[in-house]
């Protein structure tokens, strides 16, 4: 089949050469893929494709499922829609899978890679594809650096960091297929158990508005006005390296490097000196507003705006001018 | 000592990215022109040490990389690591697809019971090379791991999930990639420096590796085609006085985002 015939059955090929548009299908795994079915089609994915898991383990509404399963799931979906298409008469000649960027996403994007034998591209931030070559800018070198890297292939893998592309919505008839999870052999492996933090489990990174904590908030009173003040604005607190080790917030809250990366409307860092590897997972922020008692503190190199103040003094009286203006 | 249960660590040099950067020609330059071992590395190092310390488990590191990066591996050595190795040749541009091939040919030969290594470079930040390794070799893999212990003939792995941490068994031989947030990588001591030049670090072409003649032939599939410096931010204002200058300008600038609900 040529490829200006691909795109009728295509698996999210890109727009070829007589400017057929790509088909966009939405791959639903995991232990409940069926919720996520309506939101799918409402953002254009005019062909699903559903796999439930097995999960693994299950606490406080958190559902886990090893990385293999996972890894044998994609897998198994990539043959199986092949073998349709083919059957169907749609080859499709050129696959584009694009991935979240998430710890479920870094604990299995390589060994999809390696299974599917496909290039793949880690954390990208601007992408072009045009069903031959895939374009991507990725930062590197602590979010100092864009690199533009360059891959082909007839299938190719990319994930995606969170926050920088509008979801516009783009409501379609989608075609629903259903798949059963293959047998995955966890290689002796057993996930014994699962620590979930206590109340809502937020998803940071599409959280629009971030109160993020650092050294500078050092006690339970702190603790409590930041509480207050997330709540005044709506927003979701995340923390720096300093509170991985003080034990006051859960660990899956961390943003940086080596955490979570986000790119919410707003970033407000609290107390927060801004070091490269903080940096590095929240400099795509659209509005950054600082407070610090440092005047010299390099997250005000990039805040919008930078507050250099007390936060024990400045904190209440936010919160009291928060609420007195909810009041009006 | 042929029963001798042995951690490999994966190891990789890179630049000092936490020193300035500058750019000429296209390229950057680091203003600490001495390469470090990748942090996350580090940690994976430090991990295996105590390991090590605990169970007597043989600490080999290996690196590819320039003969250059001897001094580098040099480091681990004096970390407490026992024995080394650095394979030299690999192909201009290796990506973490090529570096996983080599590894895996590395680990195939050496017979390793676990192979620890950091998540991700603090260079390029992939962190696609673990999971790619695992995959060629068909081991069991645990990532993002903020805890390791060993028993029961089983590594037990805390790992950080997006929602939760997991506690994950498995058998050897598997392999485990770490968070930066493990540990703090223990500085050498003068003594462990001394002792570093008396341990074996082997120096190795790739091509003396199982399947060699390929690997140095291996064409990257994914290429970093252009470096450019990132758009910086601007800095914006910076509002300093008393407390009621302060909350107003915060006020005005939380009023701003419309997603935070406060009335302009």
């Amino acid at each position: 089949m040529s490829s200006g015939e691909q795109s009728s059955g295509a698996q999210s090929s890109g727009e070829q050469s007589s400017g057929e548009k790509a088909q966009v299908e939405a791959w639903l795994i995991g232990p409940e893929a069926e919720t996520h079915q309506a939101k799918a089609a409402q953002y254009g994915a005019s062909i699903l494709r559903l796999m439930n898991l097995e999960v693994d383990a299950d606490q406080g509404g958190v559902k886990v499922s090893l990385g293999r399963r996972w890894v044998d799931a994609i897998d198994e979906i990539m043959t199986q829609s092949t073998s349709e298409l083919n059957s169907e008469g749609h080859p499709s000649d050129s696959t584009l899978l694009l991935f979240d960027n998430t710890e479920l996403t870094k604990d299995i994007l390589g060994a999809c890679g390696a299974r599917l034998g496909a290039p793949v591209i880690a954390d990208v931030v601007d992408l072009s594809w045009d069903g031959k070559q895939c374009i991507a800018q990725r930062p590197t070198y602590a979010s100092k650096v864009m690199s533009k890297v360059i891959t082909s292939g007839s299938v190719c893998l990319c994930s995606i960091r969170a926050g920088l592309f509008e979801p516009e919505e783009h409501p379609v008839d989608a075609t629903t297929h259903h798949y059963s999870a293959p047998t995955t052999d966890a290689l002796g492996q057993v996930l014994q158990a699962l620590v979930a933090p206590e109340g809502d489990t937020v998803d940071l990174t599409e959280a629009p508005i971030i109160v993020g904590v650092g050294r500078g908030i050092s006690d339970e009173t702190g603790k409590e006005l930041v509480a207050k003040l997330a709540e005044l604005i709506q927003g979701e607190i995340a923390i720096s390296r300093a509170h991985f080790e003080s034990g006051m917030y859960s660990h899956t809250l961390l943003v940086g490097q080596s955490g979570k990366v986000v790119a919410p409307r707003l970033y407000l860092a609290l107390g927060i000196s801004g070091s490269i590897q903080h940096v590095a997972g929240m400099s795509e922020s659209h509005t950054i507003i600082a407070i610090n008692k440092d005047p010299d503190a390099p997250i005000f190199e990039i805040a919008d705006v930078g507050i250099v103040g007390d936060l024990y003094q400045i904190l209440p009286a936010l919160n009291q001018a928060l609420e007195s203006k909810k009041d009006e | 000592m042929s029963n001798e249960r042995t951690i490999l660590v994966c190891a990789k040099e890179t630049p000092d990215t936490y020193s300035d950067l500058s750019f000429s020609g296209g390229d950057v330059q680091f203003s600490n022109p001495r390469p470090v071992l990748n942090a996350y590395d580090a940690s994976a190092l430090e991990e295996a040490l105590v390991l090590s310390e605990a169970h007597g488990f043989r600490v080999h590191v290996v690196m590819i990389g320039p003969e250059r990066a001897a001094e580098t591996l040099r480091k681990a050595l004096a970390m407490g690591a026992d024995e080394a190795t650095l394979l030299t040749g690999a192909p201009e541009g290796a990506d973490s697809a090529v570096i996983a091939t080599i590894l895996s040919s590395f680990v195939q030969q050496f017979g390793p019971d676990a192979v620890i290594m950091g998540r991700q470079s603090q260079d390029t930040d992939v962190g696609l090379a673990g999971t790619m390794l695992a995959e060629h070799l068909g081991w069991p893999w645990t990532t993002n791991a903020i805890g390791i212990r060993v028993e029961e003939n089983m590594f037990w792995v805390k790992r950080q999930g997006d929602s939760a941490q997991e506690s994950i068994s498995s058998p050897m031989p598997c392999l485990i990639t770490c968070s930066n947030n493990l540990n703090d990588p223990r500085i050498p001591t003068l003594k462990g420096i001394m002792a570093s030049k008396k341990k074996p670090m082997h120096i190795m072409g790739i091509d003396q590796l199982p399947g060699g003649e390929s690997l140095i032939s291996t064409h990257p599939s994914t290429v970093v085609d252009a470096l450019t410096p990132m758009p910086e931010r601007s800095k914006g204002q910076v509002v300093e006085g008393d407390l009621e200058t302060l909350v107003d300008a915060l006020v005005k600038g939380l009023a701003a985002i419309p997603e935070t609900g406060v009335d302009p």
